[in-house]
């Protein structure tokens, strides 16, 4: 449970970085009691369209190794 | 490799072709509702970046970098007001140096903290940047410097002028020089984003600045024709339009895309219930 907690609110943080605030909060409740398969998916989807797949896939790989420690 | 043209790129180039036509068939470049073209344009630069600015927020660093540029396009857009209302209101034209000229050198910092922050968020690896494009890059910014020092800087300095015009002379060709640190630092964010949408914003601000740059490079050469009214010498004005154009393009194409991805995402919560 703790670890899905951190995933989502890193996703959340990351989402603000580039999407800023508002499409944030809008994420939050989304993301809220999904998996974590369902939240990297989600992320990848729009992070690959907006900031490309080299960048997307760094980020989103610093996200699920930071969350999982 | 696809190439996708982008409606609102159709659009933008729309614009300009029609005002390179009205250029070109216009026999004079000093009449109200052409000069007026720079001031419109900045105003909508200004508008689109508040209205782009106000999707992504202050609290995030792409929310402040964005709102630092557009704070830039406003001192630009003021500073064309202020020329356009006293050009036309005090005999004999637009003088310099004037408020207009302070408004022009205050966007530099703007645009400089703007990009900044852009530069710092996208955690740059140079040693993973293509060496070819940095050579590229480099060399295009070592040539810009030269031409900016040797026809801006040089020329700046006049010892029979009053010391404002001199530090206004001056400041402008410091600007350059920031704008061409500032184009190097977009080009590599640009670079960052490569095949992402976010790319496509600081691409347009580097080649609006490249513009920008170009025209005041040559502006500083063949000034006297451009006042003259001279052609070709008067097209110099297009790229200083352009380089409001392009930010206008990559902001709205950033904000269509954040917009719709906040409508797809309220969307699935709505069919979620």
């Amino acid at each position: 449970m703790e670890q899905i907690s951190k995933l989502q609110t890193a996703a959340v943080n990351l989402i603000s970085k580039y999407f800023g605030q508002s499409t944030a909060e809008i994420y939050t409740h989304f993301f809220s009691g999904e998996p974590d398969d369902v939240i990297i998916t989600s992320l990848n989807e729009i992070m690959v369209d907006y900031v490309g797949e080299n960048k997307a896939k760094s980020e989103i790989d610093k996200i699920v190794k930071e969350s999982s420690l | 490799m696809k190439i996708v043209i982008r409606p609102n790129f159709i659009i933008l180039m729309a614009v300009f072709l029609v005002l390179l036509a009205i250029y070109v068939i216009s026999p004079s470049i000093r009449i109200p509702q052409i000069q007026a073209f720079s001031l419109i344009f900045s105003i909508v630069a200004s508008l689109v970046g508040i209205y782009t600015s106000r999707i992504y927020g202050f609290k995030s660093t792409i929310g402040r970098s964005f709102i630092l540029i557009t704070g830039g396009l406003i001192c630009w857009s003021v500073a064309e007001i202020i020329w356009y209302v006293s050009d036309k209101l005090i005999e004999g034209g637009a003088t310099s140096p004037s408020m207009a000229d302070i408004f022009f050198l205050l966007a530099y910092p703007f645009f400089g903290a703007g990009i900044y922050y852009g530069f710092t968020m996208a955690k740059i690896k140079l040693k993973q940047v293509n060496q070819s494009l940095l050579v590229i890059v480099l060399t295009a910014s070592l040539i810009l410097t030269y031409l900016v020092v040797y026809f801006i800087l040089f020329k700046a300095y006049d010892s029979t002028a009053e010391p404002i015009a001199n530090i206004v002379n001056i400041g402008y060709g410091l600007g350059d020089l920031v704008m061409i640190i500032l184009s190097l630092m977009t080009i590599l964010v640009a670079r960052e984003y490569k095949g992402g949408k976010l790319a496509s914003f600081w691409k347009a601000i580097a080649l609006g600045f490249l513009l920008v740059l170009i025209a005041d490079i040559v502006y500083a050469i063949y000034g006297q024709q451009f006042l003259d009214d001279m052609k070709p010498y008067t097209y110099i004005d297009l790229l200083w339009i352009a380089g409001y154009l392009l930010p206008v393009y990559g902001m709205l194409e950033n904000y269509l895309h954040v917009s719709g991805v906040q409508k797809k995402i309220k969307l699935k919560l709505q069919q979620r219930g």
